[in-house]
């Protein structure tokens, strides 16, 4: 598999607080790279940086050997990157399909391919309803139904579980496992079984630094990563 | 029920039309010849307002400088005017034009080059920051024009007669009272179209949520942008009729006070709807007229009713005219 | 070279002027986050309380806690009464109600004191000039720098040094945390905005004797005072005090000097119409130069 989105010794401090240090990670075509990591390690932080949100102040960011650094967030869009927010940033006075509907309109796709999208969220039977009358679980649902109408290579999952009870993971796990292949992501998650469910590949990030990488049965059996991550989940 | 909400919505603003196109015939009637004028007003402003709409109630761009606009488009419609009366040219290349057709396209032009300078540069910035540089920059037309000596200054420009369009008798304030219903309605057709196109559903959703639009790779400055200057566009042509309506033109036009009515008649009549700032602007013209007939000091009744107004609905009034 | 010097002084004057106006502005939105429209009418308030009481003791000693308490009044009923309830409303409704108050306020000053203006003679200790070696310049000017001068200065102590400063620059970022340690947040609110309205009543009261005193004179000043926050960086009391003189002296020595350059390339006539429009736009101009190298001022705030 070819890499497709590369990141390339990241730097970037707030002040005095480094909260990405000197990050390397790579995102191979189809698989899915998980990117676990405690509160505040800086997750959120590096996928606004990859968007083009963040400025970093160091290092390389590129997908498929062409050079984003230069490029504004809606090039990089263009380019194939995507994102979900992990508290759902959906247009509250439109409907599910309007709101898929924008995204399809900005690249000058028509709006009426919306359900094809809203269907692979498994939004189908919302299509007509307001942001408002959904519930938290279909937002997060929506979220990712309007970063797939930008038709992206490469899509950045903030915490799409986050917030969401059992049998809704359990929805959004299936969802996602159905786009394998398909499209690249880069999963930033918390929920270690939806984690270890999808991921072919886990990076664990600590302030700001990747201290591992590898597969679920390496990472599991890292004592670096039980010492500052895992420990830190069971308390 | 709702086929019953369906039927006034479409039967009111029929009702309203019908209205309309009756009144120079109900006023004189009644014997009532300066209702016709009154009512070609705030036609002009509801124009106007509605303009101001596309920034403020599509784009959710708070312009307190729209008045700028406005006064550019009568200052473009009267100097050409001026020109074509004396038979000189402006600025020594252009000719004039006494054609209402030329001036409304030489108002649409010059306006909406001054909202592409200023949008741009107070798009740089949003929040309080953009309503402070909207007023300021509006203000420094203002100056500009007190300053022009050329085409009156301080005094503003007084036009022979108003402009001319396929031979009708324009001095007849019924039949300008006509022409403006018809660009009024044009405009709104407009506004429209707009709302329902690509650039409206973008817009609006750059209104709702900037950070959304740009995650799905919308340049929202350019959106916004371009919002601001066919807004701008139309309060320019609102100014070009009313320079005709007055034959006058003054920097007066654009006094701030005038900004700050556009907005209420937007929040009056429902921001972001295509009728409601239209209806703001009678509302408002209206309610102002009956309030200066009663007394001279009307603004200190308007002041603190707007100010309960503002109070009394949670979230603004502008909230209730939106898809609720 | 002393005609420099003088307009510079001058163009100083205008400026501290301004910052009385600009700290009050930038304070309001930096800690409250509202804009408010009729802080030009406070300052307005300052000047016709100041007026009336001259005229009517004769005093300017008398003038001068008459207008203070006359602004500073108004502006903590205003705040009780109207602005309180706008700190969790949008620009918009901000905008729309303080204008409100704007029309309220020209009116009554209307049905108060009348269209007329009203002038106001410079006290006769502070008449004449002073010999400042180069030139001679008025006392009365130059005790409005010093006094603007002085205040900036108890402003910055007050806000960096104090316990009313230290919640104020606290309440701006962490209300909660102010909250909890037992201060009424609320009445924080109202002696801020109080003091706002106190510094714009002073700007007023000392424009009396320069200018006319006249309904309207609070939005002209108001949206040179808009300029001066942009370019100043809005929430910053140090960009408000420099964005101010920068204002101050760049008005101030256009309309000063300009006719004469523009004479020296065109005819007279001409040449004072086109440099009086130049000079009347060029706060504006400089404006648009920073927000096109600074969009976010020249001392950007936290806000």
């Amino acid at each position: 598999m070819s890499v497709l989105l590369a990141i390339d010794d990241l730097v970037k401090n707030y002040g005095g607080l480094r909260v990405t240090d000197h990050v390397t990670l790579d995102v191979l075509g189809g698989e899915i790279h998980a990117l676990i990591g405690p509160n505040g390690a800086g997750k959120s932080t590096l996928i606004g940086q990859i968007m083009g949100e963040i400025k970093p102040d160091a290092g390389r960011i590129s997908l498929e050997g062409h050079a984003l650094d230069a490029l504004s967030q809606a090039a990089r869009v263009r380019r194939g990157l995507a994102r979900t927010f992990q508290t759902p940033d959906t247009l509250g006075e439109y409907t599910a399909q309007e709101n898929v509907a924008v995204a399809l309109l900005a690249r000058g796709a028509p709006a009426r391919d919306a359900a094809l999208y809203l269907d692979r969220a498994g939004l189908a039977a919302r299509a007509q309803m307001r942001v408002a009358d959904l519930s938290h679980g279909e937002r997060k649902q929506l979220e990712l139904a309007i970063a797939l109408a930008t038709h992206p290579r490469v899509l950045l999952l903030d915490e799409p579980m986050a917030g969401l009870g059992p049998t809704e993971s359990a929805q959004m796990v299936e969802i996602l496992r159905g786009l394998r292949g398909e499209v690249a992501m880069l999963l930033v998650e918390h929920d270690m079984k939806a984690v270890f469910a999808l991921a072919d590949r886990i990076s664990v990030l600590v302030y700001g630094a990747i201290i591992a990488s590898g597969d679920a049965a390496s990472i599991q059996a890292d004592p670096l990563v039980r010492e500052a991550y895992l420990g830190v989940e069971e308390a | 029920m709702r086929d019953t909400q369906k039927h006034i919505r479409i039967a009111l603003p029929v009702a309203a039309l019908a209205l309309l196109v009756a009144l120079p015939f109900l006023a004189q009637l009644a014997g009532q010849p300066a209702l016709v004028t009154l009512a070609t007003r705030m036609m002009i402003l509801g124009l106007a307002a509605s303009a101001l709409n596309i920034a403020l109630g599509f784009g959710g761009l708070i312009s307190l400088g729209h008045a700028a606009f406005y006064g550019v488009g009568a200052y473009a419609a009267g100097i050409l005017t001026t020109h074509a009366a004396e038979g000189t040219l402006f600025l020594g290349l252009i000719p004039g034009s006494d054609q209402l057709l030329v001036n409304m396209a030489a108002a649409l032009l010059a306006s909406g080059l001054a909202a592409a300078i200023i949008g741009a540069l107070a798009l740089r910035t949003s929040g309080i920051q953009f309503i402070m540089i909207t007023l300021a920059f509006a203000q420094m037309l203002f100056f500009f024009f007190v300053a022009l000596k050329a085409y009156g200054g301080d005094d503003g420009l007084s036009l022979r007669r108003r402009n001319q369009l396929f031979g009708l008798n324009m001095r007849d304030d019924a039949t300008f009272f006509y022409v403006t219903l018809v660009v009024l309605l044009a405009w709104l057709g407009i506004c429209a179209r707009l709302l329902h196109s690509r650039f409206g559903l973008i817009l609006g959703g750059i209104r709702q949520s900037e950070r959304r639009m740009q995650a799905v790779g919308v340049d929202t400055f350019r959106y916004r942008w371009l919002a601001f200057v066919i807004s701008g566009m139309g309060a320019g042509l609102a100014g070009a009729l009313m320079a005709n309506l007055g034959r006058f033109v003054s920097p007066d036009m654009m006094h701030w006070t005038t900004s700050g009515e556009l907005l209420i008649m937007n929040v009056l009549g429902g921001a972001g709807t295509i009728l409601g700032p239209a209806i703001g602007a009678f509302a408002l013209i209206g309610f102002e007229a009956v309030l200066a007939g009663w007394t001279e000091h009307w603004q200190i009744i308007l002041g603190p009713l707007l100010v309960l107004m503002v109070l009394a609905f949670r979230g603004g009034l502008a909230r209730i005219g939106r898809r609720a | 070279m002393a005609l420099v010097l003088e307009q510079a002084l001058n163009g100083v004057q205008l400026g501290v002027m301004l910052f009385l106006l600009a700290a009050g502005l930038t304070l309001v939105f930096g800690i409250m986050g509202v804009i408010n429209l009729a802080h030009g009418s406070l300052y307005m308030v300052g000047a016709y309380a100041a007026a009336a009481a001259a005229k009517f003791t004769g005093s300017f000693l008398l003038a001068i806690p008459a207008g203070l308490a006359a602004a500073a009044l108004t502006g903590m009923v205003v705040e009780y009464v109207v602005v309180r309830k706008l700190y969790a409303r949008d620009h918009l409704d901000q905008v729309l109600a303080t204008f409100g108050l704007i029309l309220f306020f020209n009116q009554s000053i209307v049905l108060l004191f009348g269209r007329q203006p009203m002038f106001v003679q410079i006290p006769p200790a502070l008449s004449g000039a002073v010999n400042l070696g180069l030139f001679a310049y008025p006392v009365y000017r130059l005790c409005i720098i010093v006094a603007g001068l002085l205040t900036a200065g108890g402003l910055f102590w007050l806000i960096q040094r104090t316990r009313l400063g230290m919640l104020v620059r606290a309440g701006a970022t962490h209300r909660d945390v102010v909250q909890a340690l037992g201060v009424d947040i609320r009445m924080l609110y109202t002696v801020v905005f109080g003091l706002g309205a106190l510094l714009a009543g002073f700007a007023g009261l000392m424009a009396g004797p320069l200018l006319s005193v006249q309904v309207g004179m609070g939005e002209q000043i108001l949206i040179l005072t808009f300029v001066v926050v942009v370019i100043g960086g809005l929430g910053s009391v140090a960009g408000a005090f420099w964005g101010a003189l920068l204002v101050g002296v760049v008005d101030t020595s256009l309309r000063a000097f300009l006719p004469q350059i523009m004479r020296l390339m065109m005819n007279n006539s001409e040449a004072d119409a086109l440099a009086s429009g130049v000079s009347a736009m060029g706060v504006y101009l400089v404006m648009a130069i920073v927000l096109l190298v600074r969009p976010k001022g020249l001392f950007p705030g936290h806000a």
